[in-house]
């Protein structure tokens, strides 16, 4: 059995793999893990399927090689490109000592570009915030906390795992509130303060004066929602300036696993932090090279795959290195095939600080790395030494780290007041606010952001729909509804009472329909 | 049927609706006979005729509650005259689970009714229908059915 | 009642290693040495909180794990069950300790043709409970008040657990008092009333074991339980004598009081007694609908033997809307005549739904009317899926 955690998202959780290829991976509960105390969502417990894809191989222009010279090439081509037209991107399941690697290399070939999934958010907020993002606060805090507010979060669904230390805050006396488009289908909440999606896309600064006007909501309140490389630079400063206003502590939640390596980033490559955004390195024309790291771009991005495919293949040069095939993987120059997260030796940074140690044992993704560090630089570290460089940076010293302690502290554990008139960021809503209002009669459709959806597997197949909607639609139940925008996509429905009228929700993307987080489109029944 | 009410009014009387549960052989004719001697049995009634009562998963029992059917009926041949010789034992054995179930769960007794009726009982099957409605009259709508559903 | 007896083993490293004179880890090995089995499941030990299930035919790999692991509440029927699974295992016979959740487990998966209870050996444990590890990892903390990783072992002795430290120190705390601060066994534990695995082919425990003397009591109960004592007498690994009537009294004593203590757990645990039919339709709707369709405790319920064609998922369609699923209708239904109450449910529900409790409320009504408790006695098929013929009504 392999002592493993998973990559579902930031929270890493703990659980034993056992298993071969033959007879296929089995999931055992690890009640001992301090994390989740074994516990699993759905996402955990398909963790065999997860793993069970195809596996990625060396290539080079498609054809098979050894890894000699795959990386070779991969060196010898990233050499040829300009640094400024370079990007390094990891959003997936990679150890911190792959990251530390990784960021070596893109420093070695000077490169500016590197985004571990925060540069967004590094970009909407001052500097003096950045701690706060990368690291959370002890779980524990969570179950602690006499107030809550779940800020455009949905627990049970997104952070499962997370839901429970809710559960108990609220059994200890917790008040719960949750600011958000909709209601949590599972009413944890004692109040909801509802925002109107139709009113934020037309005219977001004043829908949000309604959160001013509730500041007894937020004081001295743990606030906890999420950053993505989709979240709205808006929400998020607004997130924020509320929180320093009402003395509340924010808690950001990850959809990546290595998202919270970022503060390896801020520390070891300060200057990347400014780089462009994972959204960026697709729609800026500039990047003309590219370095996938344990990266499925259809999984992390909301682009259709038709986009993203043709958006790669635009590029000079585009290299990836992880352990399944992707869809980047037929238009990869170079492909270099690394372990499974499972399989891998090394440590990660969860949510919360907290570093924990994967029980695998190959150490092939950093020596990956460290050979095409040798190949730019001519310097090449063993993994105990990339180890050791991890180590001394998150401040751990020699000893491996203990799982029981949150290791990682925040320094400053509430907001700083802001400098006004920060600009830039990502944005969720699919039209220019204001400019291109939502026509009447369009619905909004709002991407609820899970495991499934991140990982882009076992996603659900239908979309949920207000009373309303299909009153007016006339439905029935087997009937299917029909979504579009530039595209359409037709696919079942589930009825949702406590939608609003114009809302759709849904956990899957739908390709062409919606590349933002929130967006108008129109909705008609199929038979 | 559309899956939301057009119009619900608020202020005609509520009528139960009672899903039954009707064996091709037995009960089904049974309930046929009941409508052919022209005996008055309440519109409440919703026949899923089955095979057998044998075929009776107590999960479609419970997806009918589910489903906000105020009572379920699950009728079949009399013990000892099943078209498939023991079928019925086993409905039987099954009920006998799905009465403490629906009784653990808190939904009334009255909801949940098994019976034999042969072709012949067409008087019967009626008496057991109005019975039933009326009970469930007294107990009220069930507590599982969404306010929007029809 | 089986026959009774105290048992020990002669090789010394055993008994150090083992609880109470070693005759479990002897027995097992004697068995493995002379072919009597073919491989031993045990769980290996990482340190008092975590251990892992192996299978192994290694005699030196039984004789360390030895001694118990209270901390580590893992069923170990589904890791059977799983074993059996790959083809080249068919057939092997295996031996394994038990708690009486174990053997109830590997029972019930033997009524539903999962496994051939022939090929197992259950060697029973007698089971006042186990305890959740971060559970016992706060408690060492909070209530001993010393480095819960400074634990190397830990014990249970006549009502209290004792923590020994790597200095050497040990310091102990009555269970009760553990339990009166939250802390202590886990609430399925706490309500079990199977305390001797009499399931299983033989029940091995401290109870009954008198002052002064260093051995383990055994039942032997089935056939292959006196095979297991009598290869491992005959081969010298153990030696015997006869239980005094004495022990027997003080075994049932130990027995009785633990089952008394588990119904008065079950009285204070049952809130629900106390609620109205609404109230209580209003509890169960609330808390399940908690339930974020994860599937973790239908994959480690040790009676559920269904595939993934099992109608508890098939029939669960995710754009219902019903306040309650049918995962767990259809679920808390069929467990109605076969839940064992291990609690490996609650263990793994991510959002903390009391399972083991509500099984508990559907199962006990059930059970005790059909006057039927699973996982006892292999003949005896679910009720559920077994109607009772009376051919007598049809002739």
């Amino acid at each position: 059995m392999i002592k493993t955690i998973c990559p579902g998202c930031g929270l890493g959780c703990g659980l034993y793999l056992e298993g071969d290829e033959e007879r296929g991976l089995k999931v055992w509960h690890r009640k001992r893990a301090p994390v989740n105390v074994g516990k699993l969502c759905a996402f955990g417990m398909s963790l065999p399927q997860y793993y069970d894809r195809e596996r990625l191989n060396n290539t080079v222009d498609g054809k098979p090689v050894t890894l000699d010279e795959a990386v070779s090439e991969a060196v010898r081509r990233l050499k040829g490109v300009k640094p400024e037209e370079l990007a390094f991107v990891s959003v997936g399941a990679a150890t911190c000592e792959e990251l530390a690697s990784f960021i070596n290399l893109c420093k070695g070939l000077g490169c500016k570009n590197l985004e571990l999934g925060l540069n967004a958010a590094f970009k909407t907020l001052p500097e003096s915030s950045h701690e706060l993002l990368e690291i959370g606060v002890p779980l524990a805090d969570v179950e602690r906390a006499s107030k809550l507010v779940l800020f455009f979060v949905e627990p049970f669904l997104q952070y499962p795992l997370l839901a429970r230390r809710i559960l108990k805050a609220k059994k200890n006396g917790a008040k719960v509130f949750e600011v958000a488009f909709v209601g949590s289908e599972r009413g944890i909440a004692d109040e909801t303060v509802l925002l109107d999606a139709t009113a934020f896309i037309n005219a977001a600064a004043e829908e949000l004066k309604k959160l001013r006007a509730r500041k007894d909501v937020f004081e001295d309140a743990l606030v906890i929602s999420e950053a993505n490389p989709y979240t709205d630079a808006v929400l998020l400063r607004e997130m924020f300036a509320v929180c320093a206003e009402c003395g509340a502590t924010p808690l950001l939640m990850k959809p990546f696993l290595t998202t919270s390596a970022a503060l390896l980033q801020s520390s070891l490559a300060p200057e990347t932090k400014q780089g462009l955004s994972l959204l960026e390195v697709f729609e800026d024309e500039r990047v003309k090279a590219l370095f996938l790291l344990e990266t499925d771009p259809a999984g992390a991005l909301l682009l259709n795959e038709r986009k993203i495919r043709k958006r790669l293949s635009e590029l000079e040069l585009l290299v990836e290195q992880g352990a399944f095939r992707t869809v980047a993987s037929e238009l990869a120059g170079v492909t270099l095939a690394s372990e499974a997260f499972f399989e891998k030796r090394g440590v990660i940074v969860n949510v919360e600080g907290r570093v924990l140690e994967n029980g695998g044992t190959s150490a092939a993704g950093v020596e990956i790395l460290e050979r095409m560090v040798e190949g730019v630089t001519g310097g090449r570290r063993s993994f105990e030494e990339v180890r050791s460089e991890v180590f001394g940076t998150l401040g751990l010293g020699e000893t491996s780290p203990k799982e029981d302690d949150v290791q990682v502290k925040r320094k400053e554990t509430k907001v700083l007041a802001e400098p006004e008139g920060l600009q830039g960021g990502a944005t969720a809503v699919g039209t220019a606010r204001g400019a291109e209002a939502a026509e009447s009669g369009d619905y909004l459709l709002l991407y609820r952001t899970t495991p499934a959806f991140w990982s882009g597997v076992f996603a659900k197949s239908f979309v949920e729909i207000s009373v309303d909607a299909a009153r007016s639609l006339k439905l029935f139940r087997d009937d299917d509804v029909e979504i579009s925008n530039a595209e359409s996509v037709t696919l079942d429905f589930k009825i949702s009472e406590r939608l609003p009228e114009r809302l759709i929700v849904s956990e899957t993307k739908l390709a062409g329909v919606s590349e933002r987080l929130l967006s108008p489109v129109r909705l008609r029944r199929k038979e | 049927m559309a899956v939301v009410d057009e119009q619900m009014n608020e202020k005609k009387e509520w009528e139960p609706k009672v899903l039954a549960f009707c064996c091709n052989w037995c009960s089904y004719a049974g309930a046929d006979a009941a409508g052919l001697e022209r005996r008055q049995t309440p519109p409440t009634i919703r026949v899923i005729r089955v095979m057998c009562s044998g075929r009776i998963d107590p999960a479609f029992v419970l997806m009918g509650f589910l489903e906000g059917a105020d009572a379920v009926l699950i009728t079949g041949c009399h013990i000892g005259d099943c078209h498939y010789v023991d079928a019925n034992y086993k409905t039987r054995n099954r009920f006998e689970f799905l009465k403490e179930f629906v009784d653990e769960l808190g939904l009334e007794p009255e909801r949940l009714r098994l019976e034999w009726i042969s072709a012949s009982e067409g008087a019967i099957f009626a008496d057991m229908v109005k019975e039933v409605t009326e009970n469930v009259k007294k107990v009220g709508p069930s507590p599982f059915r969404k306010s929007w559903k029809k | 009642m089986g026959t009774c007896y105290l048992a020990w083993a002669t090789d010394e490293k055993i008994r150090r290693r083992a609880a109470n004179g070693g005759f479990v880890t002897a027995a097992l090995v004697a068995a493995l040495e002379n072919g009597l089995l073919d491989a031993v499941v045990v769980v290996k030990k990482e340190d008092v909180y975590e251990g892992i299930p192996t299978v192994t035919s290694a005699p030196e790999v039984v004789v360390e794990s030895a001694g118990s692991l209270h901390a580590v509440p893992v069923n170990l029927t589904k890791f059977v069950v799983e074993f059996y699974k790959d083809e080249k295992n068919k057939g092997k016979k295996i031996g394994l300790p038990v708690k009486p959740c174990d053997a109830r487990g590997i029972i019930e998966q033997a009524k539903r043709q999962q496994l051939d209870i022939n090929d197992i050996y259950l060697v029973g444990l007698n089971c006042g409970g186990t305890l959740h590890p971060l559970n016992l990892r706060e408690a060492a903390a909070e209530v001993y008040g010393i480095d819960p990783d400074a634990v190397v072992k830990e014990e249970i002795k006549a009502g209290k657990l004792f923590l020994t430290l790597q200095s050497g120190e040990e310091r102990e705390c009555k269970i009760e008092e553990l339990e009166k601060k939250g802390y202590g066994r886990r609430d399925s534990c706490k309500m079990c009333i199977t305390k001797i695995p009499t399931m299983a082919d033989l029940a091995c425990g401290n109870w009954g074991v008198l002052k002064g003397e260093e051995a383990t009591f055994v039942e032997v109960l089935t056939g292959k339980g006196e095979a297991l004592l009598k290869n491992a007498l005959e081969n010298g690994y153990i030696k015997v004598k006869e239980a005094s009537e004495k022990s027997l009294e003080v075994r049932e004593r130990i027995k009785n009081a633990m089952v008394k203590l588990a119904e008065e757990w079950w009285e204070k645990l049952d809130a629900v007694k106390e609620l109205t039919r609404d109230e209580r339709l209003k509890f169960y709707v609330e808390t399940l609908r908690l339930c974020i369709n994860c599937g973790a405790c239908r994959t480690v319920c040790p009676v559920c033997a269904c595939d993934d064609a099992a109608k508890c998922v098939s029939m669960h369609d995710e754009r219902d809307d019903y306040v309650i699923s049918m995962y767990n209708v259809i679920r808390l239904l069929h467990l109605m005549d076969s839940c064992i109450g291990c609690g490996q449910c609650e263990d793994v529900c991510p959002v903390d739904i009391p399972l083991t409790f509500i099984h508990r409320r559907f199962a006990e009504r059930m059970q005790r009317k059909l006057n039927y408790m699973p996982g006892m006695n292999v003949s005896e098929k679910p009720p559920f899926y077994e109607a009772e013929l009376q051919w007598h009504d049809i002739l």
